[in-house]
């Protein structure tokens, strides 16, 4: 059977963290807050009120736009997209569509160039939440307008994916680049979510809304080429709809459909001014613009000399990653050494216990002596992968753990065993000595069974050759 | 005219789509007028123009009640119609 | 009671008003005009007089019921939002609290806007105090109501996104002030048309409402269209007279489809500025045929947005929560709005829909420039333009039911323009005819407002 031909196009939405909302001056960012205490008249749509633009988002979006090697229009205009809908205040949107911020740019994913179709900034709706718990079978909705108003830039491709693993890359390192922009705070739930329209074989599109989680992008898009093929195997068409992903069943299904076409009616928004981005504007935001991942992923390889897949995990891992490694770097220069603890073992311990760099209680400080520790022979690597789980559970410096635990022989302590083991042992002291390679090792194998083989062998090897001389 | 009704959220009975369907061709017919100018100029968002108004990203609260206009609350949630 | 704001100012700076009186003789004076003449929507029984100092201190103010009053009810003429309490004041409203303005009431307007007589009151349309058989006027016929009636001092907040505040003023015989578009803040004002919205002022005299259109301009942050053109006392510019001065009159507002003895009014009128030493003369504007067509495609576009947020949700009409969201908006809507909003959702619902919208909306957008510049290029020539405020005498109610939307309309061709072009405007009475009041309207260049006080006030009392 033949491969469908796929395409897919993405319209991702980004909730973009400023201080305050897209139109007004109510938090941006709400978290847990009681229902509808993060509002005012604008958000809340209340007769009389007005929007006003708020300039961070605008510099926000520029910033994405240039990160996506877009053009940045000159002239940008706000629009009102007009529907009904619960959770929108004024049963418009404010949007931009005719003049966005900005157009034409790409982003390269290995040998796939995916175009963007353009940038534009725009206001989220507010949360809806179904008295029942399902979409389908509530009697009323409750309504909370936290949200509403909270800045988005939405991010349109054109249909250049040809499979669903690529949009579910292409999804990771936009939301990297959205990271290291410092537009976006990936830690807050429900921050960037993807609407994405896919058809097969030059069949109708189907768009599937609003799907939260990278893993879920992709399981969303396999699931609907496997329908779709389905479909045209039975020698019927696919029909073109709205369908929404459900998260638990891995299915998508189709939400209700409307009886009519939408038509937005845009016009431009009278309460709106014509916003200017000046070349100015423009250039001093590139002189200014956050290293993007690409480009501090080169430097560490250029500079420290790391491999490319260190490089790559540490970037990707996020933002708080790479700081946390040049911050280590700053205080023990060990490039090679601190990355490889960093992505062999640090990172195990974290994901273990599910949790991210900044919010654990690992610190570069604390975490350079523990590399230190492994440097001078201190701790044997097997200690010192137990060390680093302890570290990571409690925090405490890996010395501390390291007496506490016994885990560290001192300098001293290994020179006293040494010598001992020297000194009981003469015939294989005076075997080494006429070179025969092997004396040495039984000289190693007896510290370590000593040390109970805490001890590093080669560090051994190099005490014990030290003191033979 | 069923069309725009929908999209309009308006219901309007058979005899109002007649009535309102007639008034509108009779006033679309009246902007007709506008095909015989050829205006190029740039279209005038504002009688004056107006740009660059911007608002500094800094957070005001306001105090206020927000539900109390509202008869249908439920807790703090604003209740509305369900949406299928 | 003396009606003359200046004389009222004088005694309570001299201290000759006890205020609580006052007020409760006020009160009590507008709901005799109510029961006569119906100019309210909601009387302000308890109204606010602990800050009454300032250049407004003591003196009655009403609100047209598009403008949010804090604590007050606010309808916008319509039923869909019967009820609504706003929890803040306009812009405009707090600015004349401040200065010590007492608000007194809200008075009935066409239902947001939309209506050239007031008839389109959802609450029962206001009455000539003329003629109670014909109408205020409109859109702010409840403003030019009570400023005709009252027998207290009073001054009236207006709005005009057509010329509803030239047309009650015009068949009320009062003075109206429609300012330069962005001159008076926007914020708490609910929208008809937000591109052509102004508030402004109807009074008895011209210092009355120079008076409170000065208090209540000024740049506000929370408006992205206001204007942060420096504003003056207009109060400066009562008085001063107008010798040398240019006006034109567009010969397409004097036409054969001018009531004539509005014509004779007008024209007598103008004799008195010749008398007082300005230059009169004939001009033309050929681009007025195309603006009634522009100025409601533009306005009907932003209207039907506008009136989308009313779908009792949060606040105004609402009804138990049965059915999907569709179901309920569409039955709130219907049973809140009247005839007119209904004809103008509709008809801007159509014309904002795709394959409609470049040759109808965007089209207007590029006439309403064309227009702009063809007044600009006028107040090049001349001080300002003069024509006939209305193009008829106030007429019967019954008249006004006859009329089709499309005659309706074609009410405010006098009007319109300079609407659109937000560019200031100043209506004051110039006489009768058969005992019904006859405006003259005079068109100055944006930012004018002061000249044109000039002009008006010199016809004033003759």
């Amino acid at each position: 059977m033949m491969e469908p031909e796929v395409m897919i196009g993405i319209e991702a939405h980004v909730q973009l963290n400023t201080k305050s909302k897209m139109f007004c001056s109510d938090m941006s960012e709400p978290g847990d807050a009681e229902p509808n205490s993060n509002t005012c008249p604008i958000c809340l749509g209340f007769p009389g009120s007005k929007p006003k633009v708020n300039a961070k988002a605008v510099e926000h979006g520029a910033m994405i736009g240039l990160a996506l090697n877009s053009r940045i229009n000159e002239k940008m205009f706000f629009s009102r997209k007009a529907y009904f809908y619960p959770d929108l205040s004024k049963n418009y949107q404010i949007t931009q569509y005719e003049i966005p911020l900005a157009s034409g740019g790409f982003m390269q994913l290995g040998e796939t160039k995916i175009r963007i179709r353009r940038v534009h900034i725009e206001e989220d709706p507010a949360k809806l939440v179904h008295d029942s718990g399902e979409i389908t079978s509530a009697n009323k909705v409750l309504i909370d307008y936290n949200r509403a108003g909270v800045p988005l830039a939405e991010i349109v491709t054109e249909p250049d994916f040809k499979n669903p693993r690529q949009v579910r890359q292409f999804m990771e390192h936009l939301s990297s680049v959205l990271e290291y922009l410092g537009v976006y705070d990936p830690k807050r739930e429900m921050s960037l979510r993807v609407d994405a329209n896919i058809s097969i074989n030059g069949g109708e599109r189907v768009e599937i809304k609003n799907i939260t989680g990278f893993e879920n992008v992709e399981k969303a898009l396999s699931y609907e080429v496997v329908r779709q093929s389905g479909i045209t195997r039975m020698g019927a068409k696919v029909e073109r709809e709205t369908r929404h992903f459900n998260a638990e069943v891995k299915t998508t299904s189709a939400l209700r459909k409307k009886e009519y076409e939408e038509d937005y009616g845009y016009i431009f928004d009278p309460d709106l001014p014509m916003i200017t981005l000046t070349r100015k504007f423009v250039d001093s935001l590139k002189a200014n613009m956050p290293e993007l991942p690409e480009q501090r992923a080169a430097r560490l390889v250029k500079d420290y000399k790391i491999s490319d897949y260190y490089a790559n995990v540490i970037i990707y891992t996020g933002k708080p990653m790479a700081d946390f490694y040049e911050a280590c770097l700053k205080l023990e220069n060990k490039p090679e050494p601190i990355a490889s603890w960093l992505v062999n073992y640090l990172l195990k311990s974290l994901n273990w216990r599910s949790e991210r760099i900044e919010d654990s209680k690992v610190k570069p400080e604390t975490f350079v002596e523990l590399i230190r520790m492994i440097e001078k022979g201190e701790v044997t690597e097997r200690y010192a992968k137990e060390l680093m789980k302890q570290y990571v559970d409690t925090g405490t410096s890996p010395k501390k753990l390291a007496a506490k635990e016994k885990f560290a022989l001192s300098e001293s302590d290994m020179l006293k065993i040494v010598r001992e083991i020297i000194s009981k042992n003469g015939k294989a002291v005076s075997e080494f000595k006429s070179g025969k390679g092997e004396a040495l090792q039984f000289l190693i194998g007896l510290v370590l069974k000593e040390t109970k083989k805490q001890a590093d062998p080669k560090t051994i090897k190099g005490i014990i050759e030290k003191e033979i001389r | 005219m069923e069309h725009i009704c929908m999209l309009a959220k308006l219901n309007l009975t058979e005899q109002e789509k007649e009535s309102y369907a007639r008034e509108l061709s009779d006033v679309l017919e009246a902007f007709k007028v506008l095909d015989s100018i050829d205006a190029k100029d740039e279209p005038a968002f504002h009688p004056i123009e107006i740009k660059d108004r911007l608002r500094e990203d800094e957070v005001r609260r306001t105090k206020w009640n927000p539900l109390g206009n509202a008869k249908s609350v439920d807790k703090k949630y604003f209740t509305g119609p369900k949406i299928v | 009671m003396e009606t003359s704001i200046r004389k009222h100012i004088e005694a309570i700076k001299n201290g000759d008003v006890k205020l609580e009186e006052f007020v409760s003789e006020v009160l009590e004076r507008c709901e005799k005009v109510q029961s006569k003449y119906r100019p309210f929507i909601t009387i302000n029984k308890k109204p606010d007089l602990k800050k009454s100092k300032g250049k407004l201190a003591g003196i009655p103010i009403s609100v047209k019921d598009s403008i949010c009053t804090d604590g007050i009810q606010t309808t916008a003429g319509s039923k869909i939002l019967e009820g609504y309490v706003p929890p803040f004041d306009a812009t405009c409203v707090a600015n004349a609290r401040k200065e010590g303005g007492i608000i007194i009431g809200k008075t009935a307007l066409d239902e947001f806007g939309f209506g050239t007589f007031s008839t389109n009151c959802a609450y029962g349309a206001p009455k000539n105090p003329h003629d109670p058989e014909r109408a205020c006027g409109g859109s702010s016929g409840g403003a030019g109501c009570i400023t005709a009636a009252a027998d207290f001092p009073h001054i009236a907040i207006a709005q005009s996104t057509g010329g509803s505040i030239t047309a009650p003023a015009a068949f009320t015989g009062t003075v109206g002030i429609t300012p330069t578009y962005g001159r008076v803040s926007r914020y708490g004002l609910i929208d008809y048309a937000n591109s052509m919205d102004k508030i402004g002022v109807i009074g008895k005299e011209v210092y009355d409402a120079a008076l409170l259109l000065s208090v209540m301009s000024g740049y506000d942050p929370l408006d992205s269209t206001s204007s942060e053109e420096k504003t003056d006392d207009l109060t400066s510019y009562v008085g001063k007279g107008i010798e040398g001065m240019r006006f034109g009159i567009p010969k397409e507002y004097v036409s054969d489809t001018t009531d004539k003895k509005v014509v004779s009014g007008f024209m007598k009128a103008v004799q008195k500025l010749e008398v007082a030493g300005a230059k009169v003369e004939e001009t033309s504007l050929p681009l007025t045929k195309y603006a009634v067509s522009s100025y409601y495609l533009i306005a009907i576009s932003e209207a039907s947005t506008n009136l989308a947020k009313y779908c009792g949700l949060r606040y105004g009409m609402q009804q138990e929560i049965v059915g999907d969201f569709e179901t309920y908006f569409s039955k709130v809507r219907t049973a809140g709005f009247g005839k007119e909003a209904k004809r103008r959702i509709l008809l801007g619902t159509y014309a904002r829909m795709a394959g409609y919208r470049d040759a109808y909306y965007l089209k207007a957008l590029r006439v309403r420039a064309k227009i702009i510049k063809e007044f600009k290029s006028e107040f090049k020539k001349f001080d300002a333009l003069i024509a006939p405020s209305m193009p008829i005498l106030p007429p019967k109610f019954s008249e006004i039911d006859k009329l089709t939307p499309i005659q309706t309309y074609n009410m405010d061709i006098l009007t319109i323009a300079s609407n659109m072009a937000g560019i200031p405007s100043l209506s004051v009475p110039v006489g009768k005819a058969d005992g019904l009041p006859i405006g003259l309207q005079i068109m100055g260049d944006h930012f004018a407002e002061g000249k044109l006080i000039q002009i008006g006030s010199s016809l004033e009392g003759r």
